[in-house]
């Protein structure tokens, strides 16, 4: 509720006055321009920083009291950009054990959450590889699956999935979108790339730390003028639809897929 | 030039595993050279030995006919030349302020303090750093997009004539990655360095790279001009290596395949567009169902 945040040597608030709330199985995508708040945002969501105004609250209790922080650390789940900073263990395997054991899980518990968590991301197959001889993408998914071994209440990936590849990032968003359906998970998904916005329930835009758009997908790339002045761009399908629009064509505004383009086209 | 190169993690331990199984390469002269493949495929163990920073185990790395791996070799001198570009490069700058990090190669060339300083403004400038401004800056006190750009101005700092870039546009907003892939345009076309870029993002490759060299299971799968590797003929190859072409050919491909008569080679979002628009102009060109789509 009105939330912000101003770091110890910040002349402006990181964030400032931003009131959200975000539902049990809702997909939310973050987006901003590079030093817009959105980490600092991400960041307040399991009291990793709290407030320096307003409240932040985890399933109804403010992220503040120092009783409930554990709680809330455990009910949300983060992932942040850089995988070497969070991966712990020698292999694939035991990196996505470490969360469980720690939670003191029975052995066979924690082995179905390993199992699941790595076929989740796709990386079953290298489960008995050193982390370190892995890609900077696979580092990546390595680290989501750790924090979902977890099975947080609420998933906040941030900027998670800059080194993966297209098609890992769209398996991604895929696993995302079930866990909110199947599971009622919340996902907040921070990312550059609108295509992953694309496939979002809802979306945020920030520029310089205050909420500047909460809405659908489709109607944040309508408003074209305020993309391009907080430095964002159109996912590919949307910019070519533009185009086509630009050329005469009377293309629907709510093509999300490549397909519903050609089926529009070819009708 | 690499000639088979074999390397692996974990060489000689029970947890071996490979990542490249005898790769050759040659990077000629001015030369852009987009790099790809899936995650996993090898590329940035491939371009790690391309300064000597990793030794193969087998096979052969020369640059400028110089054997990286020979005896007496100048690896200071190869690392001059050929300058790396790493993943997250502004992770690794470390000193006090932009132009003390700028000139850390320089001085270490045993270049003065005026030779150095003249350095770092022609790597600031380079890079669209505005030197007075932002030369006694912290570099962590930078945006995003200008600490990156402050890591890469350390290495044109070597006046390299080979720049190899490992994803260099991951983790920067639109506006960020539109000015580093500009850069690196403008150094290839203007001080005819060569460029290996190293990127998933396949139309920056069709828009920039004059050859594209597909990496797949630590080979050399596809090399050639992109509009060649790319095009929709080789889609199919491309798709079993676990690559998606860029979205503009896979919307051509699936308008042909309901019957439209487009061009089997674009790749670039506003060729897509001049395509349709032309196809639906036409009106009925031969096989279009499209034909009436505008009307």
């Amino acid at each position: 509720m009105g939330a912000g945040y101003t770091y110890a040597d910040g002349e402006e608030p990181a964030v400032a006055g931003a009131t959200i709330t975000i539902h049990r199985g809702e997909f939310v995508a973050v987006v901003g321009a590079n030093g817009s708040g959105k980490s600092t945002l991400a960041r307040l969501c399991n009291g990793l920083l709290l407030p320096t105004e307003g409240e932040v609250r985890v399933a109804g209790r403010p992220t503040s009291d120092p009783d409930l922080v554990w709680e809330a650390r455990r009910r949300v789940g983060m992932v942040f950009q850089n995988p070497d900073n969070q991966l712990v263990a020698a292999t694939v395997e035991e990196d996505v054990a470490f969360g469980p054991e720690n939670l003191g899980l029975a052995p066979d518990e924690i082995g179905r959450r390993v199992e699941r968590s790595l076929a989740m991301v796709g990386l079953v197959a290298h489960r008995h590889r050193p982390s370190y001889s892995l890609s900077g993408g696979q580092k990546q998914l390595l680290a989501v699956a750790g924090v979902l071994a977890m099975e947080p209440d609420c998933l906040v990936l941030d900027e998670a999935t800059s080194m993966l590849d297209p098609k890992s990032r769209e398996q991604l968003v895929a696993v995302s979108r079930r866990l909110c359906r199947e599971q009622g998970v919340a996902v907040m998904l921070i990312t550059h790339h609108m295509d992953e916005v694309a496939g979002a329930h809802r979306v945020i835009a920030l520029e310089r730390g205050r909420i500047v758009f909460d809405g659908s997908p489709a109607a944040l790339f309508a408003e074209e003028a305020l993309i391009q002045r907080i430095g964002l761009d159109l996912p590919p399908l949307a910019r070519i639809a533009r185009g086509l629009a630009a050329g005469g064509l009377d293309v629907p505004r709510d093509c999300q897929q490549v397909e519903d383009l050609v089926n529009w086209l070819c009708r | 030039m690499v000639r088979d190169l074999h390397y692996a993690y974990g060489e000689g331990t029970p947890v071996a595993v490979a990542a490249l199984r005898g790769v050759s390469l040659t990077v000629g002269d001015g030369e852009f050279v987009g790099l790809i493949g899936p995650m996993g495929a090898g590329k940035s163990t491939l371009v790690q030995h391309l300064n000597g920073l990793l030794r193969p185990p087998a096979g052969t790395v020369f640059v400028d006919g110089e054997d990286l791996g020979g005896r007496g070799v100048n690896l200071r001198a190869v690392r001059q030349r050929v300058g790396l570009v790493f993943q997250y490069p502004e992770r690794q700058l470390f000193a006090e302020s932009v132009q003390a990090d700028v000139g850390f190669g320089p001085r270490n060339l045993g270049l003065d303090a005026g030779q150095t300083a003249a350095r770092v403004r022609e790597a600031m400038e380079a890079v669209g750093l505005d030197y007075e401004a932002l030369k006694d800056r912290p570099p962590l006190a930078l945006s995003g997009g200008q600490r990156r750009r402050v890591a890469l101005a350390g290495v044109l700092a070597m006046r390299p004539k080979y720049l190899v870039l490992d994803e260099p546009t991951a983790g920067l907003d639109p506006a960020g990655r539109r000015e580093i892939l500009e850069l690196v345009a403008r150094l290839h076309r203007e001080r005819g360095i060569a460029v290996v870029l190293v990127t998933h993002h396949l139309e920056d490759v069709a828009r920039l790279a004059e050859r594209v060299v597909v990496l797949a299971g630590g080979r050399v799968a596809m090399d050639g001009p992109p509009r060649e590797v790319l095009s929709a003929r080789r889609r199919g190859e491309l798709e079993r290596l676990g690559l998606e072409a860029p979205l503009a050919a896979r919307l051509v491909d699936e308008l042909n395949r309901r019957g439209w008569n487009l061009p089997g080679d674009v790749l670039l979002e506003e060729e897509a567009v001049a395509a349709i628009l032309e196809a639906v102009r036409a009106r009925g060109a031969p096989g279009s169902m499209g034909g009436t789509a505008g009307a």
